[in-house]
């Protein structure tokens, strides 16, 4: 079965970037626009996705806000998160980190390294 | 167009938005109409460039930004004060940050030296902020130049290569190699709070090489003692690998912080390993025992955790995150709000994600197209059902005048679809008026107001240009200098006011300015000394205030690098026009002028008036006329050759003969026998078009015959009536000037005939 | 609408110069336009006059919702103008991204030629026709003449 991925990013360039790159590796992308979207698109999912990938910096509710939403409910805790950050900055990888995130990819991200760690985290 | 390039273009449009945000929040802080909200929009604006801009490797850009978002964060945490002097600093930023992405996308230079010492000075401001000594300026220096930051910038400036350091799962099945490591793997509760897994972290390690990994399960109790929550196992993992000790702790790079781990690299020699393991067989078995646990064994890093239900386990984390903003997710809803009520008209902001779609253009058009054909056909539809006999009052006329409601509310529903609140292009006015005020020594304060007034897109596009030279005009013409001011009793700072509005069914757009008015004594000279006017002309004040808008006037003596791109206000007035607008000046001496100019609200659709002239139909648009009569051959005057008046009341106006003008008739109509369209043209000069009966009045879907023909002198457009023919939409002014070629600007001299 | 005969199914043709021909009368005469450049062939509805337009310019017509620009083609080869019957046929074509109608008597033929059969216009052609005549070809007796569609259209409309 095709895997899916939830990307969230406010950045439509991004959002375009990451569902072609995911696409074409055999991915079903859902998308949404923000944390709060995130949240409500992954409401509305009928299964849950395999991997959610998310930037940070986004309005009405940033990556850290949206992550630690996501693992306030018990049976989102499995998700594997992967956040996205355009800083190789320690302390947004420690705060994403310890809002439950289970890994980052750091942007400009390169296609193959995306889909190595979505492999990584997802079973 | 490849999924790329696609994407780039989708960045640049992107960049657009963001750059628009970037420039009114920068502005909403200068007004001090700022809240935490606006700060932060205005980072990711500039954050969210930079991303983009590093997925397409545009160095200069991605280096601009960055400097430009680490002075943002710095006002952004409350550590750099917003000054006037600062926003100014950032406004000019924003600047070259937008000509930056032009250069991006169009190709061309960067002005490097404006943008090296903008850099200077935006770094000077994190010094500052951090209460240091402001950098060396290094004016002079590329942009592109890597940033040399030093000391100063510990927080990631250095840092531009942006090199995706983040994971990496190696070539498949590792192989062995010359580097070997012991790693002892202790996870944490926490970690599996994270969905992270030490199964697929020693899945990773088996790819880097051949290794070995032994479980130690010492500390797992006895069943019934066992926390789902916890986390029992301690895994050794002997590696050896061609990898080095970067990339082995690379693996673990998500998973270090929440598990006690140790990586040191080993002797080359082969030791034999002292540790003498459990049976991890053994312990797999103990948790299969369970019999309502699903846990595997054939795993040889084991499956860890009975469940992944780790409701506690996830506490400390959560405890150690920093505290959301409780007030930031409710905020965004607010500023928007404001504006909305601000602009009065029109739609409430950006609103949420969840409440908006993007549509291709294209679609929508289409969809118009389409709409138009279905109200041409249900009239069509109707007229040949009544001419077919059809009864008023029968049950099918009903339903014709339902189709009819349904079809009208279709029309206007997506023609809403395409309006847009005007805003896009007042947003551009900030930096236009930045410019022209830097150029001409002036000083400016722009207002705008109803940015959210909506207009259907096909205008808003055209809209850019005549307010562009308006405000350029406002500017340069209308304010006085600073030290002109003061003696004048103003303040230095002139204002430009830029407010749209809705009236009866058009857009209204005013340009207004607090200098010193048009200077009517000035203005009568020039249009004298070029014979634009004769030297005893009786003009009134708004007649000379509309002198400025006749073809080869220019009130500026000598060439300024604003107006002497030969865009007079004639080529304004003619490009408002085209699109079916009209333009016009009202001045008070010493307190300014307003420029007023309306527009249709579409160019889609047109009001009009639907009359018969010789054997064919055409359309007036209803905007242009005033009132219509039947002339008595008591009122109507021969005036010289072919020339004939109408008498309309106290005033003599010139008869325009529309069957003859359009070639359609080489006779000269009898005025008596039809009637009279009273008309003002774009100029205010008023004429009577004479046709020979009035159908009646509808609105008309406007169809271009440019696409397919190419213009016709007096005829604006076509359209296609209910009875599916095509008519043609009249031309007003072009069809009144072109039966008066002696006319001149101001047909005054023969209303004053009468008088 | 005149009911076209099939194509020819020509063996000596070489299918890479081969090209379609749509062939039509005006009058007496014989004259085709290039299939590729056709996009659709209809019957004669009025026309609305263009003001100021030349005098081989019929007016305009609705093509379902685009207004189509008509040229009389025997006015614009300096034959005397047509006068529209209901027989009469529009010939849509499109040249470049313009659309227009070319009025004539009938459509007569399909026709699948090679270049060869092409021979250069005679000079006693006026020199109008020559503007608008690629060339001509004898086929089964008959004398068909090539209309190039480009310069159909007045010209000085498109500089607007």
């Amino acid at each position: 079965m095709k895997r899916t991925i939830l990307t969230i990013d406010d950045s439509r360039t991004m959002r375009e970037m990451l569902k072609v790159t995911l696409a074409s590796s055999g991915f079903t992308v859902v998308q949404a626009e923000d944390g709060q979207h995130g949240i409500e698109v992954l409401q509305g999912m009928d299964i849950e996705p395999d991997v959610i990938i998310t930037d940070i910096n986004m309005p009405r509710k940033d990556g850290f806000q949206f992550i630690e939403e996501v693992r306030s409910n018990p049976s989102r805790r499995a998700i594997p998160i992967l956040v996205l950050t355009t800083e190789s900055d320690q302390e947004k990888k420690q705060r994403a980190r310890l809002a439950g995130a289970t890994g980052w990819i750091v942007k400009p991200f390169d296609p193959t390294k995306l889909v190595d760690a979505i492999n990584r985290v997802a079973a | 167009m490849d999924a790329m390039a696609e994407i780039r273009q989708t960045f640049f449009e992107e960049c657009a938005e963001q750059l628009a945000e970037l420039e009114a929040g920068l502005l909403a802080i200068e007004n001090d109409e700022a809240d935490s909200d606006t700060v932060n929009a205005v980072f990711r604006a500039v954050h969210s460039i930079k991303g983009g801009a590093g997925a397409f490797s545009l160095d200069d850009l991605v280096h601009f930004a960055h400097v430009f978002e680490t002075t943002l964060d710095e006002m952004r945490s409350g550590r750099l004060e917003s000054s006037e002097k600062v926003v100014k600093i950032m406004l000019r930023s924003a600047d070259a940050l937008a000509d930056l992405v032009t250069v991006a996308r169009d190709g061309g230079t960067a002005d490097a030296e404006r943008n090296a010492a903008l850099i200077d000075e935006l770094k000077g401001l994190v010094a500052l902020a951090k209460g240091e000594e402001p950098p060396a300026p290094s004016a002079g220096k590329s942009a592109a130049a890597p940033a040399s930051d030093g000391p100063v910038y510990d927080d990631g400036m250095g840092d531009l290569d942006f090199t995706p350091v983040a994971v990496d799962l190696s070539d498949l099945m590792g192989i062995g190699g010359d580097n070997r490591f012991k790693i002892v793997f202790k996870p944490s509760p926490r970690m599996y709070a994270k969905a992270n897994e030490a199964n697929r972290v020693l899945r990773d390690v088996y790819a880097l090489g051949e290794a070995k990994v032994v479980c130690n399960t010492s500390e797992v109790p006895l069943l019934t003692a066992i926390d789902p929550e916890g986390a029992y196992l301690t895994f050794t993992i002997e590696l050896s690998t061609a990898e080095s000790e970067e990339k082995v702790r690379e693996v673990f790079e998500f998973v270090e912080f929440d598990s006690d781990l140790s990586i040191e690299a080993l002797p080359d020699e082969d030791d034999d390993d002292d540790s003498d393991d459990p049976d991890i067989a053994d312990i797999l078995a103990r948790i299969k025992a369970t019999p309502d646990d699903e846990g595997g064994a054939d795993d040889v890093s084991g499956k860890d955790e009975p469940e992944e239900e780790p409701a506690k386990a996830a506490e400390p984390a959560k405890a150690e995150a920093p505290k959301p903003a409780p007030e930031k997710a409710a905020a965004p809803s607010a500023p928007a709000a404001a504006k909305a009520e601000a602009g009065g008209d029109g739609k409430g902001g950006g609103g949420g994600a969840a409440q908006t779609i993007r549509v291709d253009l294209e679609r929508v058009d289409r969809l118009i197209d389409l709409v138009g054909e279905l109200v041409i056909h249900q009239v069509m539809l109707s007229q040949r059902a009544y001419q077919a006999g059809l009864a008023r009052a029968s049950d099918v006329a009903v339903g014709f005048d339902e189709l009819e409601q349904l079809t009208r509310e279709i029309q206007d529903s997506v023609m809403a679809i395409r309006a847009q609140p005007v805003k896009s292009v007042f947003q551009r006015l900030p930096r236009l008026v930045r410019e022209v005020a830097d150029i001409s020594g002036k000083q400016v304060r722009l207002i705008t107001e109803g940015e959210w007034t909506e207009v259907d897109k096909t205008v808003i596009e055209r809209l850019a240009d005549p307010l562009t030279h308006m405000i350029r005009n406002a500017i340069d013409h209308g304010l006085e200098k600073p030290e002109d001011r003061l003696s004048a009793g103003k303040t230095e700072e002139g204002v430009v006011r830029v407010a749209a509005m809705h009236r009866s069914g058009r857009i209204v757009i005013e340009i207004s300015d607090d200098g010193a008015g048009i200077n009517r004594k000035r203005v009568k000279d020039i249009a004298i000394k070029k014979g634009l006017i004769p030297a005893e002309a009786n003009l009134s004040d708004e007649e000379i205030d509309n002198l400025i808008f006749l073809p080869g006037f220019s009130t500026a003596e000598k060439i300024s690098s604003l107006s002497g791109r030969g865009v007079g206000m004639d080529v304004v007035k003619r490009s408002i026009q085209a699109l079916g607008g009209r333009v016009s000046i009202t001045s008070r001496p010493g307190k300014g002028s307003t420029f007023t100019m309306s527009l249709p609200l579409t160019l889609a659709v047109l009001d009009g008036m639907i009359v018969s002239v010789g054997d064919q139909t055409v359309v007036v648009p209803l905007t242009a006329i005033i009132e219509t009569l039947q002339p008595k051959a008591s009122e109507v005057k021969s005036f010289g050759g072919d020339a004939r008046l109408v008498q309309v009341r106290d005033n003599f106006l010139p008869l325009v003969d529309v069957a003859r003008e359009l070639g359609y008739s080489y006779e000269q109509a009898s005025a008596t026998g039809g009637v009279a369209i009273l008309v003002e043209a774009e100029n205010g000069a008023r004429s009577a078009l004479l046709v020979d009966a009035i159908q009646g009045q509808r609105q008309v879907v406007i169809k271009s015959l440019e696409a397919n023909y190419g213009r016709v002198p007096g005829i604006a457009a076509a359209t296609i009536l209910g009875d599916g023919r095509v008519a043609l939409i009249l031309d007003v002014d072009a069809v009144v000037a072109t039966s008066r070629p002696e006319g001149n600007f101001f047909n005054s001299s023969m209303q004053h005939a009468a008088e | 609408m005149t009911t076209l005969s099939p194509p020819q199914n020509d063996n000596r043709t070489d299918p890479r110069s081969a090209r379609e021909l749509i062939a039509f009368c005006i009058g007496e005469q014989e004259f085709c336009v290039d299939i590729m450049s056709v996009r659709e062939i209809r019957g004669w509805t009025q026309a609305t006059p263009l003001p100021h337009a030349p005098s081989y310019v019929n007016g305009v017509i609705n093509l379902r919702g685009a207004v189509l620009p008509i040229v009389d083609l025997a006015a614009r080869l300096g034959f005397p103008r047509t006068v529209p019957t209901a027989r009469s046929v529009i010939i849509v074509v499109r040249v470049e991204q313009q659309l227009f109608g070319l009025l004539v008597d009938a459509v007569s033929d399909i026709l699948t030629i090679t270049d060869e059969l092409l021979q250069p216009t005679p000079d006693l052609a006026s020199d109008l026709a020559k503007t608008f005549v690629r060339g001509v070809m004898a086929i089964e007796g008959r004398m068909i003449s090539l209309i190039a569609t480009d310069n159909v259209l007045p010209q000085y409309q498109n500089v607007a």
